[in-house]
């Protein structure tokens, strides 16, 4: 009466189910691994969509950009006016924080209305690595070019972590009449 | 045999091929799900950078378009700002070595009316469809984005955009009133505050009283009359008729009184509407409130 399996079907069976453990195993470690990246990766991407945006906006519907902002250099200065609203002025500070017990220093972007006091234009996990400002005026129109990098603190400086992207738009000036 | 076959208990190899089989099959499906959720990740940090090339594009045409409208050719380029403005150039754009921004600038057409139509129409050089295209090799394959937006010289307009004589023309009635007869409406002023002269060529009168218009005398002389022949048509009119005035011009900058609306009736307390239609066929519409009876 034959009953459970032969030795050989458990031999296979094993070795079937090991290879599908290993697999799975894998694909999940690569998912764990890589959910982390991603994640930073989405940060990057939102606060420089959210940066970008927000100085396209703001600059546009300006009057002028007034002397004293820093043309050419990392980190540029950006000092915006307009008829009836306070100046605005989009320049980087630098901030420690601690992260797992590591000491570090972050560059932020900051946007400072009037005498208001200025806010934070990226969050605590974002280093502002790269944000400089050229001129492409000409006669009639004001013009700038940004380039902004942005990337994920990444104290542990995990490879498989690292979480970077750089944007290179222009603006010009409304005209008004 | 045949009750030992009954009673066999467990799975037999084939049975076990198959349940991994189909633990495969749902297992490979989720993993394609998964493999899906991360592609998109990449996708929109792809589309992220495409708009702010696309916004490159259409900001320095912007720039182009200020300094000099009329160097918005037709056609295919690209841009460059290596002189230390932005420039159109011929050949298209390559961006970080994988994005291809082509930037098109096409004519735009307009009716009779200065309505934009797609075809039939006449090109108007006020106005061009500013398109960008992006394309570039994702994970996925190529792929293409095309971004549109209507430029117009708004500031400066020579066709449709442009307000005409009427734009020049103001028919001030601040100190509009009816005379001691109370069959006149003076006090009108005309001001030319343009730079070139301008032409009226017609005028329509409204007003809410009995009785008909005989004369319009501007700066001392007579340009519509009822009897004298001057202008047309001739005799009385009522309310709402356009009159055909012999042209009166302005010139730039000037002001001019209007002696008289003259009135067979008494027409103290109505109201007003007066309408100057130009040479160029725009037209100015001024409403006074009932001038007050001396």
């Amino acid at each position: 009466m034959q009953k459970g399996f032969t030795l050989i079907e458990i031999i296979i069976y094993l070795a079937i189910i090991t290879t599908i453990l290993i697999a799975s195993l894998n694909f999940a470690w690569t998912i764990i691994n890589d959910q982390t990246k991603q994640e930073n990766l989405s940060e990057v991407n939102n606060a420089g969509r959210f940066i970008l945006d927000k100085i396209t906006y703001n600059t546009k519907r300006s009057n002028a950009i007034e002397a004293g902002s820093i043309y050419d250099a990392n980190p540029g200065k950006l000092i915006l006016s307009y008829i009836a609203n306070p100046q605005m002025i989009i320049d980087t500070y630098d901030k420690q924080i601690t992260l797992g017990g590591t000491d570090l220093t972050i560059t932020k972007l900051r946007l400072t209305r009037g005498a208001n006091l200025a806010v934070d234009l990226t969050g605590d996990k974002i280093n502002v690595s790269n944000f400089v400002i050229t001129d492409s005026s000409n006669a009639s129109a004001v013009t700038i070019n940004i380039e902004l990098t942005l990337s994920a603190i990444n104290p542990s400086e995990t490879k498989s972590y690292e979480a970077q992207n750089s944007w290179t738009t222009s603006i010009t000036v409304r005209k008004r009449q | 045999m045949n009750i030992q076959q009954k009673n066999q208990q467990g799975q037999n190899l084939i049975e076990i091929i198959i349940a991994i089989g189909l633990f495969l099959i749902v297992a490979a499906g989720s993993m394609m799900i998964l493999v899906r959720y991360l592609d998109t990740f990449t996708a929109t940090a792809e589309l992220t950078q495409v708009k702010y090339i696309a916004q490159q594009g259409f900001e320095a045409v912007q720039s182009i378009s200020y300094n000099s409208w009329l160097s918005l050719a037709d056609g295919t380029s690209g841009i460059n700002n290596s002189s230390g403005e932005w420039q159109l150039q011929a050949e298209p754009n390559l961006i970080k070595e994988k994005y291809t921004r082509s930037i098109i600038i096409a004519p735009v057409q307009r009716d009779g009316n200065c309505d934009l139509i797609e075809s039939g129409g006449t090109p108007d050089p006020d106005t061009k469809m500013i398109t960008v295209n992006v394309n570039w090799n994702s994970a996925k394959g190529a792929k293409t984005k095309f971004f549109s937006k209507l430029y117009a010289r708004w500031y400066d307009p020579t066709t449709c955009s442009a307000a005409g004589e009427a734009g020049s023309l103001e028919i001030d009635v601040s100190n509009a009133r009816i005379d001691a007869t109370q069959k006149s409406l003076i006090g009108v002023m005309l001001h030319n505050n343009g730079t070139v002269p301008i032409t009226i060529d017609k005028m329509t009168l409204t007003w809410t009283k009995p009785g008909e218009i005989t004369y319009i005398k501007i700066n001392t002389t007579n340009y519509w009359h009822a009897t004298n022949g001057i202008g047309t048509p001739q005799g009385a009119q009522p309310s709402g008729t356009e009159l055909d005035i012999v042209n009166f011009g302005l010139d730039a900058g000037q002001s001019y009184d209007v002696d008289a609306f003259r009135f067979n009736e008494k027409v103290d307390s109505s109201t007003f509407t007066i309408t100057a239609t130009m040479n160029d066929g725009s037209s100015v519409t001024e409403v006074t409130t009932p001038p007050f009876v001396p």
